[in-house]
């Protein structure tokens, strides 16, 4: 019933263009795992390849332990919710919720309209067949509660009603696996964040192994058990949310995971525009070799001050910025400060309103600071560095 | 209170003088020529006579004791009942099998739509000569494969399915195109989402997804053919002059008018034509309405 999704070495093209290179993708049964990335990523794609509605060039796929790759979308036994919905619209909610119990219940010639009736009339056991299809169709209307809704067409609901209509759909078949293509991106920002309760405790309750595509790292971040990071056709990070926010692979991860966006600066080694570190690493590798190009920090981990007061000792880099802009996000101030030096880049920091009831005015020169433990380093290619840094003065 | 009633009076002027000019054209080109048309079925008026009497409904009784015209209105049918179902399922067929080509669908659609912009008059001579007893390298063929040669255009029994055939060559590149387009608007999503549920043979994405989806246009398609089809005046007035009982209800109509000069009972023949067509649209529109989606 539940099973694991398993991908090996997939590989995807749309004439010369690579859209999905060599992709690695283990989802265990249960699991609730998120596609995020920017658009054009290959997120979409990968989901439609699993459920069988686009050819692959190389790879494996394999649902449970069946090997997928040949066989069709139905007998993939996957159900799959799409972001327009793609709700039958002639047909009744009950009816499009039936059909693919009619489809896999009933033979061709019984599921025919009319003719399948006329079948019927000789016939005992399509009538049986039916009524449990009324009993199944029932049954996940009541859990879901449309069950008000089992007679309208999906032209007479609203954008939350048809998504739950999909889901039924999705659903009734008691698939081996959900695939949801941004099944949220439809909704108001309400109801966006109502129904994404609803999918987690839906999740919960069943039990069943969800690959959910995403360009909302939020959606990703709060749904999932693990985030799978996508760009350019390739798997940047696979990882538990924590995992991603806190230790991103790369530097693309790490600018798309967190809002605001991490603060990236450009770093020169020895003459670091006033920052020079030395690295010690926890593992074999030689500090000396390695190279750090960029350095990285949450807004949450930059601390301000005014400008003349030091910052607490423990904070080892302290920078002197004027406040840019700023911006108030309910319970957070968001700054955008300009550095003194660093070619005037600009760092924006994150300060709880409970910290600083007052925010200071745009051209207010501060002291910025954090510490080096909060340092996320990054090296010529992009990939993150594990070491310790120190200041070197 | 004084102030708010000037204002509706001259927003309630505004509205009439606006909508003047809509309802002036309506009345000259519409409601006034068929008044015209309905006092001249009740006269025995002929064009050029200096007086005519009032005939009361003599002209309808006349009508349906008419022999040519009962002929006419017979023959029509007949070409409405071939004509309307063959357009419009081969006119689905060819679209759907265009439909699916990806390069070589231009080409096809322009195939099959030249024979709606040709004009019949001048493709009569050429379906004149294919179709001619002697001739015609129909009947050649018919011949070589050992069937006797038929007169198609002068056979009481094969005028009309003979032209009921041109007929359906002129119409059905015009259904195929409305039903292309109505193709074109059907998500491909749909068949995906099908193709999921276990719908992905041809007969079941055909009845579960395109034919309900193809409602309006189907529904569309049929006012307009059957219009067309009760409409048939071309081919009849080249290729036979109504011979060999070959008339049709314009047909008769036009003769009656413009070649007899009897314009009363051509206006209540025309009265009779107009009240098919509008009977038979409003049926096909009520019946099928109930059943039609329309997103």
């Amino acid at each position: 019933m539940t099973a694991a999704l398993k991908i090996e070495s997939l590989t995807k093209k749309y004439g010369s263009q690579l859209v999905l290179n060599d992709i690695d993708l283990q989802v265990n049964p249960g699991e609730f795992v998120s596609l995020v990335g920017p658009s054009g990523c290959g997120k979409s794609t990968l989901l439609r390849v699993i459920a069988g509605l686009t050819t692959i060039e190389k790879g494996q796929i394999f649902i449970g332990n069946r090997l997928v790759n040949d066989a069709l979308p139905k007998e993939r036994n996957i159900a799959m919710v799409f972001q327009n919905y793609a709700l039958y619209p002639h047909m009744t909610v009950a009816e499009n919720i039936a059909t693919p119990l009619l489809m896999s219940q009933l033979n061709l010639l019984q599921r025919q309209p009319y003719l399948g009736a006329l079948i019927g009339t000789f016939s005992s056991k399509r009538k049986t067949t039916i009524a449990q299809i009324q009993t199944e169709v029932a049954n996940v209307c009541t859990s879901l509660q449309i069950s008000n809704l089992a007679h309208r067409k999906p032209a007479q609901l609203s954008g939350g009603q048809r998504q739950r209509v999909a889901l039924a759909r999705a659903l009734v078949r008691n698939p081996d696996a959900f695939l949801m293509d941004e099944p949220l991106s439809n909704l108001d920002a309400k109801l966006r964040i109502q129904v994404r309760d609803e999918l987690a405790d839906l999740h919960q309750r069943i039990g069943s192994t969800f690959l959910y595509v995403t360009h909302d790292q939020t959606e990703a971040l709060t749904l999932s058990n693990r985030v799978a990071v996508m760009d350019q056709g390739q798997i940047l990070q696979i990882g538990t949310p924590l995992e991603l926010y806190e230790s991103p692979a790369n530097l693309t991860v790490a600018k798309f995971i967190g809002t605001p966006s991490m603060n990236i600066l450009p770093l020169k080694m020895g003459n670091a525009q006033g920052l020079s570190f030395s690295l010690t690493t926890t593992n074999q590798l030689d500090p000396s070799q390695l190279s750090i190009k960029h350095i990285g920090i949450r807004p949450e981990h930059l601390l301000m001050g005014s400008s003349g007061y030091a910052l607490p000792a423990e904070i080892e880099v302290q920078l002197e910025a004027t406040v840019h802009r700023i911006e108030h996000h309910g319970s957070d101030w968001i700054y955008i400060l300009k550095l003194a030096q660093w070619q005037g880049a600009h760092l924006t920091a994150r300060v709880s309103i409970q910290k600083m009831s007052k925010p200071l005015t745009s051209g207010t020169e501060v002291l910025v600071g954090w510490r080096l433990a909060d340092l996320h380093l990054f090296d010529a290619s992009g990939c993150r560095v594990s070491a310790i840094p120190k200041l070197i003065n | 209170m004084n102030k708010s009633n000037n204002q509706a009076r001259s927003e309630n002027i505004l509205g009439w003088a606006l909508a003047l000019p809509a309802t002036f054209l309506l009345v000259l080109l519409y409601l006034l020529p068929i008044t015209w048309v309905i006092l001249m079925s009740l006269t025995n008026y002929e064009l050029g006579a200096i007086s005519f009497d009032w005939v009361g409904l003599r002209n309808f009784s006349k009508a349906f004791e008419d022999e040519v015209f009962l002929r006419s209105f017979r023959n029509t049918l007949l070409y409405v009942a071939l004509v309307l179902p063959s357009s419009i399922f081969l006119g689905l067929g060819i679209a759907i099998l265009i439909h699916a080509r990806k390069r070589t669908r231009s080409i096809y659609e322009v195939i099959y739509f030249l024979p709606v912009t040709s004009t019949l008059i001048a493709m009569a001579t050429v379906f004149q000569f294919l179709l001619h007893p002697k001739l015609g390298p129909i009947n050649h063929l018919l011949t070589a494969i050992g069937i006797q040669a038929i007169s198609f255009i002068s056979d009481p029994q094969w005028v009309i399915p003979t032209l009921s055939i041109i007929g359906l060559w002129q119409l059905v590149g015009f259904n195929m195109i409305l039903f292309l387009a109505g193709l074109s608007s059907i998500p491909e999503e749909l068949y995906e989402a099908a193709a999921l549920d276990g719908a992905n043979g041809p007969i079941d994405r055909f009845v579960r997804i395109t034919w309900p989806m193809l409602g309006p246009t189907t529904l569309f398609v049929m006012v307009t053919s059957c219009i067309t089809a009760f409409k048939v005046f071309d081919t009849v007035a080249t290729l036979t002059q109504g011979k060999s009982g070959s008339e049709v209800l314009l047909y008769a109509l036009y003769l009656e008018g413009f070649q007899y000069f009897k314009m009363g009972y051509a206006a209540a023949l025309t009265l009779v034509f107009l009240f098919f067509i509008l009977m038979l649209s409003i049926v096909q529109s009520r019946l099928i309405e109930k059943k039609v989606h329309y997103a």
